[in-house]
């Protein structure tokens, strides 16, 4: 324990060692404090903790003036005995004796010390100079001596409540400084989002109020029962390790200054809130003596108490919006569920009515006009269920964090890809082209072919040809867009049309086409618009980065291309190969 | 050519497997179906199959093992069978010696055509003729000319060796790496990048309308194609 003592010693005022040991030694006092219920505003705090234990008077006075006050004592002592000397013969001694009880007076203003030294100077000089026999030190009159007592009192009484009033005043800048520094790290902490803020903010404030190195540490997220730090740069040995296990798993101070491990190098103080630990503060002295913090422990404490709330507070919070997300995510899977299963069922339906029609009984006695009806129809609903088990899939995987796997390619080659896959069902609609054939756009092939593939049927299903397409480079952006020109996008939905199972027209479609767009649009960093254009019809406009920043290979130049050896063509197998006909060549 | 050939199908799922075996023999040709890995390669030695239509998940494994168990000259040729989505899968499958690939769910006249445009070949290794001619294109490879309708274009070396490389087996896909690989040589298998600019100056040249294609085809994520001409 005297090791723990002296190193308090060495960072709190010898005044309030007792104090500090009532606090730090006593487990409940902390769990008491951080039970009691609602959070305390910072302005409270920190009276609580400087402030109402006051020490005792008589400790309080154990002041060390410098010789200073001494000389400045017995100067006014000796001062008051020439003014003395001077006026005596006008006046009686009671004045003379009334002179030296102001000097005294004064000089107890200095500290009690200077007060006794001056009141000793005093009557020695009083007894000398002025109290007959004269310039002896005898006394011949007993009255003498209770003016001496009198004097010695009034010096001891003035200082004592000088001294007071000083201590006074020097605990009130202390708790001043010591809230300014609570409130400053309280409206600091309430910023913190994520477990590593809070620590981050608590090191960085106790390291600027208190001469010690800190570490947060909280509870591992991935190994149960370990402790990782969050914040601090403080190696920690394995017994100081233990230290702070300690006060995590028994929710009490340990280490240096505590009943337990007192041995260590260390104090761990525990982050407690709702009677649970959520982390610990390691700290360790940085240098000797730090005389003028004053409590330094429960100011400590009350750091440690605001940090273990703000350390709930982020867990409530990440657990609040973990929970909102699940929520809406398990309501979003079931309707996504019931509308899809429903429009699974539909050209099942078909499909089952028209094959069976087909296979029964009456089937060969069917008009052959009704028969390729019937066939038609089984092909076309059965495309539609591809189609929609195609978006599900896609846009499940989309929204579950795939990465594009970008490449640069130009954006005619991307319209060609879709286009050619779509000629069935483009047929002979007039399709309007504009696409810069220098357009090169950095994006996941595959996914962007489906942007198109889904934009493209989406008109063709939603509007009236023409069909427009154009690309086209603006500022930092790629903007692709499809236009219709049917009867445009009703008032009031725009973009809730890239919701999932949204639909604004009544032809058939599970309402996920331009989810898929939306949700491939995003993984791009791009973004999506829908609206009515000028002239009527839909537009619907893909936005994406025309230089993303990452992932993907930089943008080739043409330089490069130019240094890329072509291979030597193999001779044709029936190789007369006469004058080599000199290939044309063209600047590229 | 293409009627009375054997083909052989491998995949789990015997609902697919009866309606590839009635599909294909409706068309003439006969059907050896095998369900795993073990069977597929066991029904190539017995059967020696002219096709062979390979599903990439089976039971027992991925179906690019039956692939690898087989040296290329031992092997007929395949055709994958996988789902959209799983380009990835099927440009491995390709660069591993499939011949093509056709996208679950697909239709009769697809896949007919697949197998025609394999049989064709013959395994790949026949030798390709001096004049070629693909639809309105004609490839003249001792002139190093390439005529549309009769009419010439000219093209950069780079885009005569793309073309040519299509126009060997019309109908058929080949992989980016194996475009680049061809023309450029093994190291430039990665840069995809310049194998698109050429492509893109190919068909500015080749098409009327280079974003609407009608002969130089996009496999997105896969590769090109050369459309087959309509017979």
């Amino acid at each position: 324990m005297s090791a723990a003592r002296a190193w308090y010693a060495s960072i709190v005022p010898p005044a309030r060692m007792s104090e500090l040991r009532d606090v730090s030694t006593d487990p409940n006092a902390a769990r008491e404090r951080a039970a009691a219920g609602a959070p305390r505003g910072p302005l409270e705090i920190a009276p609580t903790a400087a402030g109402d234990r006051r020490a005792p008077p008589a400790r309080a006075a154990r002041e060390r003036p410098g010789a200073l006050a001494y000389v400045r004592a017995l100067g006014t002592i000796a001062a008051t005995t020439a003014f003395g000397l001077l006026v005596f013969p006008y006046t009686t001694l009671a004045d003379i004796t009334m002179l030296y009880l102001i000097a005294i007076a004064l000089a107890s203003l200095r500290g009690r010390r200077p007060a006794l030294a001056a009141a000793s100077a005093a009557v020695l000089a009083l007894n000398f100079c002025f109290i007959p026999p004269r310039f002896t030190f005898a006394v011949s009159d007993t009255n003498h001596v209770l003016t001496f007592a009198v004097m010695f009192a009034a010096g001891l009484v003035i200082s004592t409540l000088t001294g007071r009033l000083r201590r006074q005043e020097r605990e009130a800048v202390i708790r001043e400084r010591n809230t300014a520094a609570l409130f400053a790290f309280t409206r600091d902490i309430a910023g913190a989002t994520t477990p590593g803020d809070v620590a981050a903010v608590t090191v960085r404030h106790l390291e600027d109020v208190f001469p010690i190195a800190a570490t947060v540490e909280i509870p591992d997220a991935g190994e149960p029962g370990a402790l990782v730090s969050a914040a601090g740069l403080m190696p920690l040995a394995r017994a100081e390790q233990a230290v702070a296990r300690w006060a995590f798993e028994h929710r009490a101070p340990a280490g240096l200054g505590t009943d337990t491990l007192a041995g260590a190098r260390v104090l761990a103080l525990p982050l407690v809130a709702d009677d649970a630990a959520v982390g610990v503060i390691i700290v360790q002295a940085r240098r000797d003596p730090w005389r003028q913090s004053g409590a330094a422990l429960p100011l400590l404490e009350a750091f440690a108490r605001q940090a273990g709330l703000a350390l709930a507070r982020v867990r409530y919070a990440a657990e609040a919006r973990a929970a909102a997300l699940r929520a809406h995510t398990e309501e979003l899977r079931s309707s996504l569920l019931s509308a899809v299963s429903h429009d699974l069922r539909t050209p099942l339906a078909v499909i089952t009515g028209a094959a069976t029609t087909l296979l029964g009984a009456d089937g060969d006695r069917l008009p052959p006009a009704a028969r390729t009806e019937l066939l038609s129809q089984i092909v076309d609903d059965a495309r539609r269920l591809e189609r929609i088990l195609g978006n599900l899939l896609q846009l499940t995987r989309v929204e579950s964090g795939l990465v594009p796997s970008r490449e640069w390619i130009p954006v005619e080659e991307l319209v060609g890809a879709a286009l050619t896959r779509l000629e069935d069902a483009i047929g002979d609609r007039r399709v309007l082209l504009d696409v810069p054939p220098e357009l090169v756009a950095s994006v996941d092939p595959v996914l962007f072919e489906q942007v198109l593939i889904n934009l493209i049927d989406n008109a063709l299903k939603h509007g009236a040809p023409p069909l427009e397409l154009r690309a086209w480079r603006e500022g930092a952006a790629i903007a692709l867009e499809v236009r219709d020109h049917g009867a445009g996008i009703p008032e009031g939905v725009g973009e809730r049309l890239f919701d999932k199972l949204v639909r604004a027209s009544t032809a058939p479609g599970a309402g996920l086409g331009l989810a898929v767009v939306r949700a491939i649009a995003l993984a791009h960093g791009g973004r999506v618009t829908a609206d009515s254009a000028p002239g009527g019809g839909a537009r619907f406009r893909v936005e994406i980065p025309a230089e993303p920043a990452l992932p993907g290979a930089p943008r080739p130049t043409r330089d490069a291309l130019a240094e890329l050896p072509v291979r030597e063509a193999p001779a044709p197998t029936e190789a007369p190969a006469p004058t080599e006909a000199p290939a044309p060549t063209e600047a590229r | 050519m293409t009627a009375g050939s054997t083909v052989l199908v491998v995949d789990d799922d015997v609902q697919v497997r009866r309606f590839l075996r009635t599909t294909l023999a409706g068309h003439g040709h006969a059907t050896v179906e095998a369900g795993t890995i073990a069977e597929a390669i066991d029904a190539i030695r017995r059967f020696q199959p002219a096709v062979v239509l390979l599903d990439l998940g089976l039971p027992d494994g991925d179906g690019l093992a039956v692939l690898r168990a087989l040296p290329a000259e031992q092997r007929p040729p395949v055709i994958v069978l996988s789902a959209r989505g799983q380009e990835g899968d099927k440009v491995v499958a390709l660069d591993a010696g499939a011949e093509d690939y056709l996208t679950k769910p697909f239709g009769a006249s697809e896949l007919l055509a697949r197998i025609r445009v394999v049989l064709r070949r013959g395994g790949g290794t026949a030798a390709t003729p001096a004049i070629l001619q693909v639809g309105p294109i004609r490839i003249d490879q001792p002139r190093h000319t390439v005529t549309i309708d009769g009419r010439e274009i000219h093209l950069t070396p780079i885009e005569f060796r793309l073309l040519l490389e299509l126009a060997r087996c019309p109908g058929r896909v080949l992989t980016h790496r194996q475009l680049l690989s061809e023309v450029w040589g093994p190291s430039a298998v990665e840069h995809t990048h310049y194998l698109r600019v050429h492509m893109a100056a190919l068909r500015r040249k080749l098409e009327a309308d280079p974003a609407r294609p009608q002969w130089l085809l996009t496999e997105a994520g896969v590769g090109y194609r050369l459309r087959e001409p309509a017979a």
